[in-house]
C-alpha cells in the first residue's frame, strides 16, 4: 500500500494540488482558528522543519546524530538573547556583559546569526566525530547535546540555568513557520537531487566503496552535518518564541529522542516520509495524548494523571514499527 | 550420511548456488573442487546452517538440516573447520579445543580425545597456554582442525585446509587428512588444490560458477582431460 | 588552593568508589556490546529499576535489605532478559541504525514508565545503618560506604573473572564476542550466550544502583540516564569488548570526576559532567579501540 501511496504523490499533479490545498488551508486557519490551534499548526510546522532537517543527517547520508537537540538549544538561545527587549534585559540579566545587554536585533537577523553559530558548531564537532559510525557516532553527537545542556543549565549568567528564559517576544507566526518549511523543503529538496545528494546516498549505503569511487567522505558528511545543524538552529530558534519560554530541559535527550521517533516512523528514506511522521507525531501527542497525560474522563472513567504515558506510548509505537516495518510508515 | 538434492542457495539477489546434489557416504573422503568464487565454501556454509537454500533438501543422517538451527547441527554429528581457520585469536589453544567439544554431553573422554588431538599434531600441546593468534597460518590451521575434531563428528567439513600455506605445510595437512580418513572419519572436503585433494579422495564433485560441472571417482577425474587442463595445470 | 594530605586520601577512595560503580555498570555494556555489536542504551536505567526495588521491598513490605537485595537482583536480571527477548532479539542481524534507535527508544521507555509509576520527585534512600558509618585510620575519616563498595565491587570482579575464564558458558562468551560464525559452527547457541551476557551484565548493574543510591542518598527515575551514559563511555574508554577495560575505564572516570570537582572552584564543579564527554570525544579521535580493545573488526 506504501507503494501506491507513494506513486501517487510522486505525480506532479499531486504534489500541485496538495499544495495548493495546504496554502489554502493555512491561510484560512490563520483567520479562523483559535489561537490553541494555531499553535498546534505551527507546531507542526516547527517539526516539520526539524524533522525534514535530521533527515539530512540521519536518513540520507545515514549519519546517525542525536546532536539536533543540542543545535536547536544554540539557535534559540541565541535568538533569545538577541531579540531580548533591551528594557527588561537588565532585570533578567544582571551579569550579562554590558555589550549584550544593550543589543536588541530583529529577528530575521538573530536567526541567521542563531543558525550559523550552529553551523560552526557542527564544523567544529563534525570534524571529530563524523570518522565515527553506528552507536559510536550516536552516543558521540549525544555527548554534544548533553555538553550544551550542561552548558546552559550552569552558565546561568546568559542563560538563567535551568529556569531558563521566559517572555520571550513572540515572532514565531505562521509566515515565520510555514515560510521556512517552503524554504527548508527546497533546500533539501534541491541537496537531495545534486550530485552532493547522491554522494551523501552512496556514503549512506557504504561509505568505503564511496570514498574508492573518489567521494570525498569528509566534505560531504560535513556538508550533510551543517546543513542539519543549521536548519535545527532556526527551528529551535522558532520553537522558542513560540512558546515564548525556553530552558534546558526542552532540548535535551527526549527531544533529540522525539526527532528521531518522527524521522523514523515516517519514514527516513524520503522528505514526505519525514514530513508525514512531524505531522503524525506532532498532532497525535498533541490533540490527544498530552490530556490524557493531564487526567481526563473518558467514557465516563476518570483517568489520573499519567505524565510520561505519552512518551512510553511513542516509544512503544516506535519499536513495533521498527520490528514490523523497519523503514518507517513511506519507507522505500 | 549426507544427501543434498537440488539446493538453490542466493546472496540476496544473486543466485550463488544452481540445482545442486551430490552425496557423502559413511567413511568417503570427498573433495569438491573448483575455482574461486565458484561457491564451494558457500556450499558447506549451508550444510553448517549459516546459510539457508530457498529451494532443495539437506538430509543428515535422517534429520533435514534445511529446518535445523545451526547450533544444533553441531550437536547432531557435523563439524565445519571453516574458510580461513577462523580461530579464537584470544583464546588459548586448550580453550580452542574445549570449545569445540562444546555439544558434548558427557565428558569423560575429554581428555582422551584432546591427547589424540596433540599426538596429531604435536606443536599444539607445546603450545597448550598460549592464545592461538600467536600460532602461525599452519599451525592455526591445525588447530581449526583439531578444534572441529573435538565434537567426535560424524561428517567433517573441511574448507580450504591448505590455502595460504608453505608447501611442507599442506603435506603436512594432507597427511594428516589421510590419518582421519584411516581412522574412518567421513570427511568433505573443499579445495582450490585439485592435486593434492584427488590423490586422497574417494570421489570428487566439480562446482562451476554454482552447478554441479562434473562428478565421478578421484582417479577418473585425474585422468579426466578437461580437468587436467582446468585445474591440473595441463 | 591547597588541602591537607587527609582531603586527597579521602578524595582518593572517593574516587575510587564511584569509579567501582561506573566499572560494574560499563561491564554489563561491554558484555553486551562485545556479542550483539549493540549499545543497550537502557542498561543505565536498570541502576534506577534497581534502587527503586529496594527502597519499595525495604520501605512499603518491609523486608529485611538482605532479602531486598536479592530480590531486586532477580528481577533486575528479569526485566533485563525481557528488554533482550521483546526489543532485541528480533532485530538480530538487521542493520545497526535499526538497533541503536530501537534501544534508545527501551531507554525512554523505562524513564517514562518510571516516571509514570512513581513519583518524579526524589526520594530518600538509606542503606542499613552501618554503611553509613565512618571509620577512622589515624586521624584520617573514611566514610565507610565507599570502601564497602570498594570491597563488593572487587569480590564481583573476582567472580566474574573466574566465570569468564573458567566455565564452559564463560569462554563461549569470549569466543562469541569475537567470532559470532566460528562460535557458531561449535555449537554454541547464540540466545543462550546473550542471555547470559545480559543476566551477568543486570546483576552488576542492579547492584551498581543499590550502591549508587547508598552513597547519595536519594533516589528518583532520571537517575540512572547520566551515570549510565558515563558508564558507557568508561566502557568505551577501556576499550569495548574488554571487560578489564570497562572496569579500568570506569576507575579512570571515577577518579578523574573526583579530581576534577576537587581542584577546580566549586562554581565549575558542575562542568565535570562536561569533561566525561569531552574524554569521550578525546579517545575515540586517538585510539577509538579504546585502551584494551581489539583492533576495530568490521562484522562478516
Amino acid at each position: 500500500m506504501a507503494q501506491s501511496i507513494r506513486k501517487f504523490l510522486d505525480k506532479k499533479s499531486t504534489k500541485l494540488i496538495l499544495l495548493a490545498a495546504v496554502i489554502v488551508f493555512l491561510v484560512v486557519a490563520n483567520f479562523t482558528l483559535s489561537t490553541y490551534y494555531l499553535r498546534i499548526i505551527n507546531l507542526v510546522g516547527v517539526n516539520i522543519i526539524l524533522v525534514v532537517s535530521l533527515g539530512i543527517t540521519n536518513g540520507f547520508t545515514g549519519i546517525f546524530s542525536l546532536g539536533h537537540a543540542g543545535f536547536m538549544a544554540v539557535g534559540a538561545y541565541t535568538t533569545a538573547l538577541l531579540t531580548y527587549p533591551v528594557q527588561r534585559k537588565p532585570l533578567l540579566f544582571p551579569n550579562m556583559p554590558e555589550w549584550l545587554q544593550t543589543l536588541e536585533l530583529p529577528f530575521i537577523v538573530a536567526l541567521l546569526i542563531g543558525g550559523l553559530l550552529a553551523v560552526l558548531c557542527s564544523l567544529l564537532i563534525g570534524i571529530c566525530v563524523l570518522k565515527l559510525h553506528g552507536h559510536y557516532l550516536a552516543v558521540s553527537t549525544l555527548g554534544f547535546t548533553v555538553i550544551v545542556n550542561i552548558l546552559a543549565a550552569n552558565l546561568t549568567d546568559f542563560t538563567r540555568g535551568n529556569s531558563g528564559i521566559s517572555g520571550l517576544p513572540q515572532f514565531t507566526d505562521m509566515w515565520w513557520v510555514y515560510g521556512t518549511v517552503a524554504i527548508t523543503i527546497y533546500v533539501v529538496w534541491r541537496l537531495l537531487n545534486s550530485a552532493y545528494g547522491r554522494a551523501m546516498l552512496a556514503i549512506r549505503e557504504d561509505d568505503l566503496a564511496a570514498e574508492a569511487m573518489g567521494v570525498g567522505i569528509v566534505k560531504h558528511k560535513l556538508l550533510a552535518f551543517s546543513t542539519g545543524a543549521f536548519f535545527a538552529a532556526i527551528g529551535g530558534s522558532l520553537y522558542g518564541h513560540l512558546v515564548m519560554s525556553i530552558n534546558p530541559n526542552m532540548f535535551s535527550y527526549s527531544m533529540a529522542f522525539g526527532l528521531v521517533l518522527m524521522l523514523v516512523i515516517g519514514g527516513s528514506g524520503s522528505i514526505a516520509g519525514a514530513i508525514l511522521g512531524a505531522v503524525l507525531l506532532t498532532l497525535i501527542p498533541e490533540l490527544f495524548l498530552n490530556k490524557l497525560e493531564r487526567g481526563i474522563d473518558l467514557f465516563g472513567v476518570h483517568l489520573p494523571q499519567m505524565y510520561g504515558l505519552s512518551q512510553v506510548l511513542m516509544s512503544l509505537a516506535l519499536i513495533f514499527i521498527i520490528i514490523l516495518r523497519p523503514k518507517g510508515l513511506l519507507g522505500k | 550420511m549426507l544427501k543434498v538434492e537440488n539446493i538453490n542457495v542466493y546472496y540476496d539477489q544473486i543466485h550463488v548456488l544452481k540445482d545442486v546434489s551430490f552425496e557423502v557416504r559413511r567413511g568417503e573422503l570427498v573433495a569438491l573442487l573448483g575455482a574461486n568464487g565458484a561457491g564451494k565454501t558457500t556450499t558447506l556454509r549451508t550444510l553448517s546452517g549459516l546459510i539457508r537454500p530457498r529451494t532443495g533438501t539437506i538430509r543428515f543422517l535422517d534429520h533435514e538440516l534445511t529446518r535445523t538451527p545451526p547450533h544444533k547441527i553441531v550437536s547432531l554429528g557435523l563439524a565445519h573447520s571453516p574458510e580461513g581457520r577462523q580461530i579464537f585469536a584470544q583464546l588459548t589453544i586448550l580453550e580452542n579445543l574445549l570449545m569445540g567439544a562444546y555439544t558434548r554431553k558427557k565428558t569423560d573422554r575429554l581428555q582422551d580425545d584432546i591427547e589424540w588431538i596433540y599426538s596429531l599434531f604435536p606443536v599444539l600441546k607445546q603450545r597448550e597456554k598460549l592464545p592461538a593468534g600467536a600460532l602461525s597460518g599452519g599451525e592455526q590451521q591445525m588447530l581449526a582442525i583439531g578444534r572441529a575434531l573435538m565434537s567426535k563428528p560424524q561428517l567433517l567439513l573441511l574448507d580450504e585446509p591448505s590455502l595460504g600455506l608453505a608447501p611442507i605445510m599442506v603435506e603436512k595437512i594432507f597427511e594428516v587428512i589421510q590419518t582421519l580418513k584411516q581412522n574412518d572419519i567421513t570427511i568433505l572436503l573443499v579445495e582450490q588444490n585439485a592435486y593434492e585433494a584427488l590423490q586422497i579422495a574417494d570421489r570428487a564433485y566439480v562446482l562451476e560458477t554454482g552447478f554441479i560441472k562434473l562428478e565421478g571417482k578421484a582417479a577418473d577425474l585425474i585422468a579426466n582431460p578437461e580437468i587436467k587442463k582446468a585445474y591440473l595445470g595441463g | 588552593m591547597t588541602y591537607s594530605a587527609e582531603y586527597w586520601i579521602q578524595q582518593f577512595f572517593n574516587g575510587l568508589g564511584l569509579g567501582s560503580i561506573y566499572a560494574l555498570t560499563a561491564i554489563g555494556y561491554t558484555l553486551v556490546y562485545g556479542i550483539l555489536r549493540l549499545i543497550n542504551f537502557a542498561h543505565g536505567d536498570l541502576l534506577m529499576i534497581s534502587a527503586y526495588t529496594v527502597a519499595s521491598l525495604v520501605g512499603f513490605a518491609l523486608l529485611p535489605y538482605p532479602v531486598a537485595v536479592a530480590a531486586a537482583l532477580v528481577f533486575v536480571a528479569l526485566i533485563g532478559l525481557t528488554i533482550e527477548r521483546l526489543a532485541y532479539r528480533p532485530l538480530r542481524g538487521k542493520p545497526e541504525e535499526t538497533t541503536l534507535v530501537t534501544s534508545l527508544a527501551v531507554s525512554i521507555l523505562i524513564q517514562n514508565l518510571a516516571l509514570m509509576i512513581l513519583s518524579p520527585q526524589p526520594r530518600a534512600f538509606s542503606l542499613p545503618a552501618f554503611f553509613n558509618a565512618t571509620t577512622q585510620i589515624g586521624n584520617v575519616t573514611f566514610p565507610l560506604i565507599n570502601i564497602i563498595i570498594i570491597l563488593i565491587t572487587v569480590v564481583l570482579l573476582f567472580a566474574l573473572t573466574l566465570m569468564i575464564k573458567k566455565t564452559k558458558i564463560g569462554i563461549a562468551m569470549r569466543a562469541s564476542a569475537e567470532n559470532l560464525q566460528a562460535a557458531t559452527l561449535m555449537g554454541i547457541n547464540l540466545n543462550s550466550v546473550v542471555r547470559t551476557a545480559f543476566i551477568v551484565g543486570s546483576m552488576l548493574a542492579a547492584v551498581a544502583g543499590i550502591l549508587m543510591a547508598g552513597r547519595y542518598g536519594r533516589i528518583e527515575p532520571f537517575m540512572g540516564f547520566v551515570p549510565g551514559l558515563k558508564a558507557f563511555v568508561a566502557a568505551v574508554i577501556g576499550g569495548i569488548g574488554s571487560i578489564y577495560g570497562a572496569a579500568i575505564g570506569g576507575l579512570i572516570l571515577g577518579f578523574g570526576e573526583i579530581l576534577f570537582v576537587a581542584m577546580l572552584p566549586p562554581d565549575l564543579s558542575a562542568f565535570k559532567d562536561i569533561f566525561v564527554f569531552l574524554a569521550l570525544i578525546l579517545m575515540l579521535l586517538i585510539k577509538p579501540t579504546g585502551l584494551f580493545g581489539r583492533p576495530a573488526d568490521r562484522r562478516v
